[in-house]
């Protein structure tokens, strides 16, 4: 694999800037499009009568915790998580996080689609074969996904709109049947495993690792920092309030056994003879955030795919996501399946990327920084130090040989 | 390629799919569907389950809302019970009886009989709220006796259907505070499972004057068939006697009465009446967990409703205070709104409940010839409805705990003195429920007399004063 220092994923895919608005919305949408599916039975078998709250402490947290990637990312503009890390701790270390950071993203893609396509034929089209449905989002997401960045960053600041407003007017429709004793007890499982929970579960959040891939895209340096946080703030409180619906309508312990909470929530509105079945307007707006979630997770995965092995075609990479995506949405044997797999496999063991990857980046990235500042040190793998990254870096991402 | 050129291949496109793309390849035919209105269930033979369904015949529901009756006298509705193992196979079977697929879609209705609720309806409801057909809104009720024999009835002259009247009458909950409605999901799934609260559900019965037309030794049939909506006037009541003639007492049947002679006091099929519909609405069935533990009478349902603040509207017929022990002379109110504060104490084991009503009346009925309007003697009235009000809400509070049944969700105000969810399991508040310390107070305001002030006067010359 050649080393590329300097270059970027935008001189491999040609791919134009975004602005922070759209690197937002593509990680809001990342982040909350599994609030449809079982994200709030998953929080309420963790949190019970606390469970609303772990979405804002642990999205709290898990900014805090992406600080040192986003400082990272700052300091080498125009390149991915994973071009950074080659560059500070070697190719091996690039491997390494790279492909686990595929290997869960994909399996967290491919475990939310399967998901996604059994609720939709629970709920809407119960004839219509699992397999062609699975086909259908994989191929939709993937035909979004060629479209390039600027697409998806219009897309999904038109759905992120949508599911926003969708979340607010849905609980609003709601509050009259909200019974707001269902929050006491209000720790929960207890002060202590309420803060394990809300540590350990920041994987919860590992979608916006994302932000690590986003990056190079955004026209200005200073808005890596400011896109995460708003992501991270405003999913936080989307995540909140949809978990704190739920909790209302679903009272603990009933909440952990509705595998579609939400969609259940809107079925019981009852405004009047004629507006019974809510959940039909909202599928629509919900498969789109599914769908887009593929999208957003093959665009991610060809990056990774791209950053791992050095091909340097977009195409290609999004095609064998899409691909990799669906048949791991088959291999699943059934929804229950799908969903354990998700909240007690891929979540769990994700972790290591969370805790291990910014803080291993910022670590590097200081020693690189005193050393440069004592003039010693070398470069990555023991080489001479890049001449390259003596320049100093300005908006813009792209270096000059 | 020049954009005219997109726009033909997009504008082809699109007419191709949408000449051949005119319908759902896995499309359902109205035609093709039997839509159930409702749902009863029973115990059937040999520990089968009875299953009632009443499915709608939509040409014959047409004509009779048209024309006000039937297609040429016939059925609207049909009532097939079938008896399997669960309530989804009997879906499969009553399909191959009647030839169409059955659908849930449009079932508005659950009715569980008492002998099957005091089983336990937890692998039941467990069932439907499973089924994605099934509505979390819809209706739930308990019939005293069997679900079956309630669906197969005509039930009301007003209405085309049964399960269209028991929607109706349902309603009825809004206007007189004398039973609570219940949605399957929120008001019976939800709470079968709950360590605060316990299920409450309406109580639906047969009227006790009804006698099933003959033939049918109250199975009923399907249609309008039987009841006492088709005999005439004069079956029940006699005729106007001629100028001269006495009306002879005994011809007319006395309504059944319950023993306190409080009319609201007692449960449903028990309202003293005659003629109407044979099927009444009247007072809650309330769960221990997922089984019927007893339950409450109209009353006491509104004492429930009022500490619940679920107490839309109730008129209330209290005996009057200056003669309390003659029927011919009570005061009515009407309240508007009920509101309630439940405090918790807990030390350790024991906990003490205390519950405060507070009702808003307006002065509506007095049958009485004292001025009760007089604010010298507004207190009087007020007093004598408050200990009126709190010896029910005492009955229904210590009927609970003798079921131990937490149906006012004082769990809910318990929960909150428990900082985390294992403490508060391992309390088991619904075995302690029967050992607390209830304290009930209740406030009256009377707040308005309707459009006059005091009572009609009786003259000098008939009083003789």
């Amino acid at each position: 694999m050649r080393d590329r220092p300097g270059r970027g994923v935008l001189d491999h895919f040609g791919h134009g800037r975004i602005d922070m608005l759209s690197v937002a919305s593509v990680l809001l949408i990342y982040t909350v499009a599994g609030a449809f599916l079982a994200f709030p039975t998953r929080v309420a078998k963790a949190g019970q009568t606390a469970a609303w709250t772990i979405p804002i402490f642990s999205g709290v947290l898990c900014i805090l915790w992406l600080a040192p990637l986003v400082y990272v990312l700052g300091k080498h503009p125009g390149k991915t998580v994973v071009e950074v890390t080659r560059d500070l701790a070697g190719k091996t270390s690039a491997f390494v996080f790279g492909l686990a950071f595929f290997v869960f993203n994909t399996a967290m893609i491919a475990s939310e689609a399967r998901q996604l396509s059994e609720a939709l034929a629970t709920v809407v089209v119960p004839l219509t074969p699992i397999t062609f449905i699975v086909f259908t989002i994989c191929a939709t997401g993937i035909y979004v996904a060629l479209k390039g960045t600027e697409i998806l960053g219009r897309l999904s600041i038109v759905t992120a709109v949508g599911t926003t407003l969708n979340v607010v007017l849905l609980s609003a429709l709601t509050f009259h049947a909200w019974r707001l004793d269902e929050i006491y007890p209000l720790l929960g499982p207890g002060a202590l495993d309420l803060a394990k929970v809300y540590g350990l579960n920041q994987p919860m959040y590992l979608e916006l690792l994302a932000i690590g891939i986003l990056a190079p895209y955004l026209r200005k340096i200073p808005d890596i920092g400011k896109s995460t946080w708003v992501a991270g703030v405003l999913s936080g409180v989307i995540l909140s309030l949809v978990t704190l619906t739920c909790q209302m309508m679903f009272p603990y312990p009933s909440l952990t056994r509705v595998h579609l909470p939400f969609l259940r929530t809107i079925r019981i509105i009852y405004l009047s003879r004629f507006l019974q079945r809510f959940d039909v307007f909202f599928v629509v707006l919900w498969l789109s955030a599914g769908t887009l979630l593929v999208t957003i997770g093959a665009w991610i995965d060809a990056h990774l795919i791209s950053g791992v092995t050095g091909l340097g075609s977009y195409r290609m990479g999004v095609l064998i996501s899409g691909a990799l995506v669906l048949v791991g949405a088959l291999l699943f044997p059934s929804m229950t399946e799908a969903i354990v797999v998700h909240s007690q496999v891929i979540r769990p063991y994700s972790l290591f990327l969370m805790y291990g990857w910014p803080f291993t980046l910022l670590a590097l990235q200081l020693i690189k920084e005193k050393k440069r500042r004592t003039g010693g040190g070398s470069g990555p793998n023991g080489h001479p130090p890049d001449p390259s990254s003596r320049i100093p870096e300005c908006g813009g991402g792209r270096k000059t040989p | 390629m020049t954009v005219t050129k997109k726009t033909s291949i997009v504008l082809l496109i699109v007419l191709i799919f949408g000449t051949s793309a005119t319908g759902c390849w896995d499309r359902i035919e109205l035609e093709d569907v039997a839509w159930v209105q409702a749902m009863g269930f029973d115990p059937g033979v040999d520990g089968y389950l009875a299953t009632t369904f009443q499915i709608g015949i939509p040409h014959s529901l047409r004509s009779a809302t048209v024309s006000g009756g039937g297609a040429g006298g016939a059925p609207e509705y049909l009532t097939v019970t079938i008896h399997s193992r669960t309530a989804l196979e009997a879906l499969d079977l009553v399909s191959l009886n009647l030839g169409r697929r059955v659908s849930l879609v449009h079932t508005q209705l659950f009715l569980f009989g008492e002998e099957l609720a005091r089983s336990g309806l937890r692998g039941l409801v467990g069932a439907l709220d499973r089924f994605r057909e099934v509505r979390g809104s819809a209706l739930v009720a308990v019939v005293r006796g069997r679900a079956e024999d309630l669906l197969r009835i005509n039930t009301s002259p007003l209405e085309v259907s049964p399960s269209r009247f028991i929607q109706t009458v349902l309603q009825q909950h809004i206007y007189t505070g004398l039973f609570k409605a219940s949605s399957l999901a929120r008001d019976l799934t939800n709470l079968s499972e709950s360590s605060v609260k316990s299920p409450v559900v309406p109580l639906l019965g047969i009227a006790s004057d009804y006698t099933p037309p003959e033939g049918q030794d109250g199975q009923g049939g399907q249609g309008r068939q039987g009841s006492q909506g088709e005999s005439s006037p004069g079956e029940q009541y006699p005729s106007t006697p001629e100028v001269g003639e006495t009306l002879e007492p005994d011809k007319v049947p006395r309504p059944l009465l319950p023993p306190d002679g409080n009319t609201t006091f007692g449960e449903a099929g028990m309202i003293p009446k005659m003629g109407g519909g044979p099927v009444t609405v009247l007072g809650v069935a309330v769960f221990r967990g997922d089984k019927l533990a007893g339950t409450l009478s109209g009353e006491e349902t509104r004492a429930l409703l009022a500490v619940l603040e679920d107490l839309e509207r109730a008129s209330f017929a209290v005996p009057d205070p200056e003669r309390p022990d003659d029927v011919q002379y009570s005061l009515g109110f009407t309240a508007q709104s009920a509101t309630s504060k439940v405090k918790v104490k807990r030390s350790g084991e024991n906990v003490e409940i205390d519950v405060k009503v507070s009702l808003e009346v307006s002065y509506v009925s007095p049958k009485t010839q004292t001025d009760y309007t007089d604010p010298r003697l507004v207190y009087v009235a007020e007093s004598a409805l408050a200990s009126y009000f709190k010896e029910i809400l005492d009955r229904a509070i210590k009927r609970t705990q003798e079921m131990g049944a937490d149906a006012f969700g004082f769990g809910r105000r318990v929960k909150m003195t428990f900082l985390t969810w294992p403490d508060f399991e391992a309390f088991e508040w619904p075995n302690r429920y029967k050992d607390a310390k209830i304290t009930t107070e209740v406030e009256v305001h009377v707040r308005r007399t309707g459009l006059v002030l005091g009572p009609l006067q009786v003259p000098r010359w008939e009083s003789g004063d």
